[in-house]
């Protein structure tokens, strides 16, 4: 009863600009999530990245990036730094988000839960099983995941590309992530995030450094 | 303290770093005030490394940086992102380059640039110890240490050491501590004084 109204539920958020998937004979689930999770961490790593951002206002600015992500223990410690190297915001999320430092106005708890948020759609792959799997008109191979507050799409796109949209439950876009050229340690040397809700932001970070964490 | 009162402090810390070109080797105020009035410009480059505690190794930036008395200031990072900073002419402006694509740094903190060249005059005669911001200490061979007066800044930035290069008038490099593990240290190099440089350097990006 819970997939009828589930699926019918997708149906109606089609209309509403959620693409449709198709599924076919020569449809095959297992490759279609083996595709839809590349781009994401399969083990801890060090990343730095520069960010170009462009904030409420049309303000822009750039900064450097440092993350220690473990995707098994669901870990993130993030710092933000000026290109001067002073560290503006740090904090750890293990399932809550602790600040451990942050100049206003990056000491705002909805700062940093927007950021870890962020984090989490562009380096950690979804939980859980997909609720629906297929390809979209295009061929590309698409992911459907859904909770209570949001369903969030991974698509791979060709040109070693890939697409993650998060919508409401109303069908409109929170947030469009794309990440291009995936290397061999699943990491992307390109992402950009758009924000289209409440706060509309873009980021554009570029791949600095990527190591492994030794244990 | 607020990113703006922040970031504009911070930035007072680049001409404390310029100027500090500016002084010859002294035991005494006094006698690093003396040689203070001899420089008309600096050149140098710069090798800048990033220490934090979630870092394996430092992350290391490049650049340059040009200045010519009495008010302008070219400060560009080459690696890992370009990024240029420049004051002339009672303008600052900030842009970063990306794919052979000008962008330009439109955040208000820029607004308060203005007021770190006026304090610029005051540390080219060598008075740090005249600095409303920081407590100025020579401390052992070739070496000054800042500590913030305020405590709002001393809670961003522990203490900055300046340490001299044998050669008089130039800085080996700036160690700047946010805390015991989270530090930056700029090394300069091939720096060259009074020597005319081109106004274009600090008009052009």
């Amino acid at each position: 009863m819970r997939k009828l109204v589930f699926i019918a539920l997708i149906s109606t958020l089609s209309c509403a600009g959620i693409p449709e998937i198709i599924t076919s004979d020569a449809y095959n689930e297992k490759e279609a999530i083996k595709r839809c999770l590349v781009p994401f961490l399969k083990n801890d790593r060090r990343l730095v990245h520069s960010i170009n951002a462009d904030i409420p206002g049309g303000a822009k600015a750039t900064v450097l990036g440092v993350v220690l992500a473990s995707p098994g223990k669901k870990y993130l410690h993030p710092v933000l730094m000026t290109v001067e190297g002073l560290v503006i915001f740090e904090a750890h999320y293990d399932g809550k988000v602790r600040i451990i430092r942050g100049i206003r106005p990056f000491d705002s708890k909805s700062f940093a839960a927007g950021m870890i948020d962020d984090i989490r759609l562009m380096l950690f792959p979804p939980t859980g099983k997909p609720a629906l799997t297929g390809q979209l008109k295009n061929g590309n191979y698409i992911c459907r995941y859904k909770n209570e507050n949001s369903i969030t799409d991974y698509i791979a796109l060709t040109g070693n590309s890939w697409q993650i949209f998060l919508y409401d439950l109303k069908g409109s876009i929170i947030k469009d992530v794309r990440l291009y050229g995936i290397n061999k340690n699943s990491i992307a040397r390109k992402i950009e995030i758009f924000s289209k809700k409440t706060v509309k932001y873009s980021l554009h970070l570029e791949l600095v450094r990527e190591e492994p964490v030794n244990k | 303290m607020n990113i703006m009162n922040f970031l504009k402090q911070f930035k007072l810390l680049l001409p404390v770093i310029i100027s500090l070109f500016f002084i010859g080797w002294g035991s005494s105020w006094q006698e690093i005030k003396k040689t203070g009035k001899v420089i008309s410009s600096v050149r140098s480059e710069f090798i800048q490394k990033k220490h934090l505690k979630i870092l394996a190794k430092p992350l290391v930036s490049r650049g340059k940086f040009y200045f010519q008395a009495p008010k302008s200031l070219r400060w560009e990072y080459t690696s890992p992102l370009k990024s240029i900073l420049l004051i002339h002419k009672g303008k600052v402006r900030r842009y970063t380059v990306k794919d052979k694509k000008i962008s330009r740094d439109s955040s208000a903190q820029l607004q308060s640039m203005q007021v770190v060249l006026q304090e610029i005059s005051l540390w080219l005669k060598g008075n740090f110890d005249a600095n409303p911001m920081f407590k100025a200490e020579i401390r052992g061979n070739r070496k000054i240490v800042l500590t913030p007066k305020e405590a709002g800044m001393a809670k961003i930035i522990s203490r900055i050491e300046l340490h001299l290069s044998r050669r008089p008038g130039i800085i080996d490099k700036v160690k700047i501590y946010e805390s015991r593990d989270s530090y930056t240290v700029i090394e300069f190099r091939k720096t060259v004084l009074n020597k005319k440089i081109s106004g274009s350097i600090f008009r052009k990006i």
